[in-house]
């Protein structure tokens, strides 16, 4: 803050005369303009301002104009960096509270997701301090309940999803993973998996995507086996083998980004014989996807179990079996480049940690593997290994 | 009937000279083809700039949107063109409807921004000392104020003298709609553009006479001027006289205003009080 230019304040004084009046208006415009300035006041004017207008300024949250609404939670983080922690308290949540509650409009909707990190963050803040307050104190513990918070968040998710928008959705998908890798996720896992997939079976392709993604990064930080097993599970039976075949597709999404994420152990014994068994899907674009990915699955696993051999081959040998141009043109190509991982066998432990470390993408990847180069050296090296490869699927048919 | 064997230019001349309104206006949608050859130009334009101004309302507004049409769309004019199309917009901004002086005022513009300033300036020095005089109809002077914000918009300190002159006059203008478009428009640009000290402290003077003016719109738009020019004001005079100005200000009671002030607030303390 600068220096106060004039000998005495009286102007000054003129001028918080005039915004006290201000925060009393009845015009929807003129309190707008009062939540707005509040911010630059609280900074240049006086650090201490938010006391004398809390009252006012929480009343806003819940007046019948969206604008103001829209207002206020746009400057509410500004007002509580600049009011400082001892103004995080009941009034504050419980207003917080009211107003994603109650919260209808779209635009308003909009922008409390665009800071629902931050928001669950400080409710969740609140409650950590609570029970570490709890714990210090002498008198009696009381029974830990669940956070009360987390149903308010869950039935705003819920209000998001119904804005049928694409761009909300993926920010939804964005701001729910976020949430949960927050903290230690005990509270939202639950119900963010189940979210994730209620939205996984009613979104657009990228949705789909997107959700898979994040549902696969948030079992991954998980701390409980039995957690994690029953949230594969769920998605083994609610997607793999859906009648949906937008379904299927997602469940392909979700072992896609799972072979990054999970251990050879867990792909193993949860997902890819599901996976391998979608080769004989009634539907041609997931079999050309599984067909895709066939390369990632081979990288991910390594050296494959008998077992898992077998279906691996067996899934081939399906997709084979079905004379379509493009699905065996795929496959030459993948097989190819599955064979191009194997011929470099003392790169590879090198090359997959590599991979996984710094989740390299395939044709860096492949380029890495023949030792450095150009994308033109890579592609006269594929065609060689082009005709190599159809001789492999022969004797892989024998 | 649209006949095969008459050339561009015969079927041009016979529409513009017609009695009919759609087939003049027809050229005017044309303009800018018109425009483009010289041809069509030469013979076109001397018509067009002989019968406008005795045309109607209408027709000089379809007119107007056809210049505009053409000099926003050619990359470039020939010059004679701009010449006549210069002439042609200042007598019919002087000509005295509202609604015509708002549809040329963006001809105008267009052409103030490519003509040559010296070949214009004394003729414009002369039409404004003449449109901005007491004596004249209202809407003569509000041409006059329009035209001026153009001219300092595009010309900047070229304007100081006669033309700057014509500006602190009219805003003691008796008439709300001269003094109002003036405010709104011109107050700023006019300020921003001089570089003359002493103009600078004549204008600003006027700024604060108008900020008591009676009319409450006039009012409104000063204090609006007021507080788009904090940053162009010296300190002093923000210690002097601004601060002490908004600080009357805010015991107003207008409602337009407590809102214009109320969403300035923390910009006009800021601005006014601390360094």
């Amino acid at each position: 803050m600068g220096d106060i230019v004039l000998k005495n304040n009286s102007m000054l004084n003129s001028f918080m005369n005039f915004y006290k009046e201000v925060s009393k208006s009845s015009s929807e415009e003129v309190k707008c303009n009062f939540v707005l300035n509040l911010p630059a006041m609280i900074k240049y004017v006086d650090p201490k301002l938010y006391g004398t207008y809390k009252v006012a300024f929480l009343q806003c949250a819940s007046g019948d104009n969206s604008k103001l609404r829209l207002y206020w939670i746009t400057v509410l983080f500004d007002i509580i960096e600049l009011a400082g922690p001892t103004e995080i308290n009941e009034l504050l949540l419980h207003t917080l509270e009211d107003f994603i509650i109650e919260e209808k409009d779209a635009s308003v909707l909009e922008a409390i997701l665009s800071k629902i990190d931050q928001i669950y963050l400080l409710f969740y803040n609140a409650i950590e301090d609570e029970k570490e307050a709890a714990s210090n104190s002498k008198s009696k513990k009381k029974k830990e309940k669940p956070p009360s918070f987390i149903s308010v968040f869950q039935e705003f998710f819920e209000r998001v999803s119904k804005l049928n928008q694409w761009r909300i959705k993926s920010e939804l998908i964005q701001k729910l993973y976020q949430i949960t890798v927050l903290n230690d996720l005990s509270g939202m896992i639950d119900s963010f998996a189940e979210f994730i997939l209620d939205m996984i079976e009613d979104s657009s392709r990228q949705i789909r995507k997107e959700a898979a993604d994040s549902l696969v990064k948030a079992i991954v930080r998980l701390n409980t086996i039995e957690k994690r097993s029953e949230i594969i599970q769920q998605v083994n039976e609610r997607l793999c083998n859906a009648k949906k075949y937008q379904k299927r597709e997602a469940y392909i999404f979700f072992c896609e980004s799972a072979l990054e994420y999970f251990s050879k152990l867990a792909l193993n014994h949860f997902l890819l014989n599901n996976l391998l068994c979608l080769s004989s899907d009634k539907v041609l674009s997931i079999q050309m996807q599984l067909v895709e990915i066939l390369p990632k699955i081979k990288l991910a696993i390594g050296k494959l179990d008998e077992v898992v051999a077998k279906r691996f081959k067996q899934a081939i040998k399906t997709l084979d079996e079905l004379q379509n141009e493009r699905i065996n043109q795929m496959l030459i190509r993948s097989l190819n480049t599955i064979q191009l991982h194997r011929r470099n066998k003392q790169f590879s432990s090198q090359i997959e940690k590599k991979y996984r470390d710094n989740m390299l993408l395939e044709s860096e990847m492949m380029l890495y593997e023949i030792g450095g180069g150009t994308l033109e050296e890579l592609y006269k090296k594929e065609e060689k290994n082009r005709r190599k490869s159809q001789k492999v699927l022969i004797s892989l048919n024998r | 009937l649209y006949d095969e064997s008459v050339s561009e230019l015969e079927r041009f001349e016979k529409n513009i000279t017609s009695d009919n309104l759609y087939q003049k206006v027809s050229v005017y949608n044309q303009l800018h083809r018109v425009f483009s050859d010289n041809k069509l130009s030469k013979v076109i334009l001397p018509i067009v700039v002989k019968q406008l101004p005795s045309d109607g309302i209408e027709m000089q507004i379809h007119a107007g949107e056809g210049f505009i049409k053409a000099f926003e769309h050619l990359p470039k004019v020939d010059e004679n063109i701009v010449e006549e199309s210069f002439m042609l917009s200042v007598q019919i901004l002087g000509q005295w409807n509202n609604d015509v002086i708002n549809c040329w005022i963006r001809v105008f513009e267009l052409v103030i921004k490519i003509i040559d300033w010296n070949s214009v300036k004394i003729k414009l020095e002369k039409l404004l000392t003449h449109l901005s005089h007491t004596s004249q109809p209202v809407q003569g002077r509000y041409a006059a104020a329009r035209m001026i914000s153009v001219l300092a918009k595009h010309k900047g300190s070229l304007i100081e003298g006669i033309i700057f002159n014509r500006a602190v006059h009219l805003s003691k203008d008796f008439e709300k709609i001269v003094r109002l478009t003036l405010a709104k428009e011109c107050l700023e640009v006019v300020f921003v553009a001089a570089k003359n000290k002493v103009n600078k402290n004549i204008l600003f003077e006027k700024i604060l006479e108008l900020i008591y003016d009676p009319d409450e719109e006039v009012k409104l738009a000063t204090i609006n001027v007021l507080i788009l020019l904090i940053d162009h004001i010296s300190e002093t005079e923000k210690r002097e006289k601004v601060a002490q100005i908004f600080t009357e200000i805010s015991s107003n009671l207008n409602e337009d205003i407590i809102k214009l002030m109320s969403s300035n607030l923390a910009h006009i303390i800021l601005k006014v009080l601390f360094r």
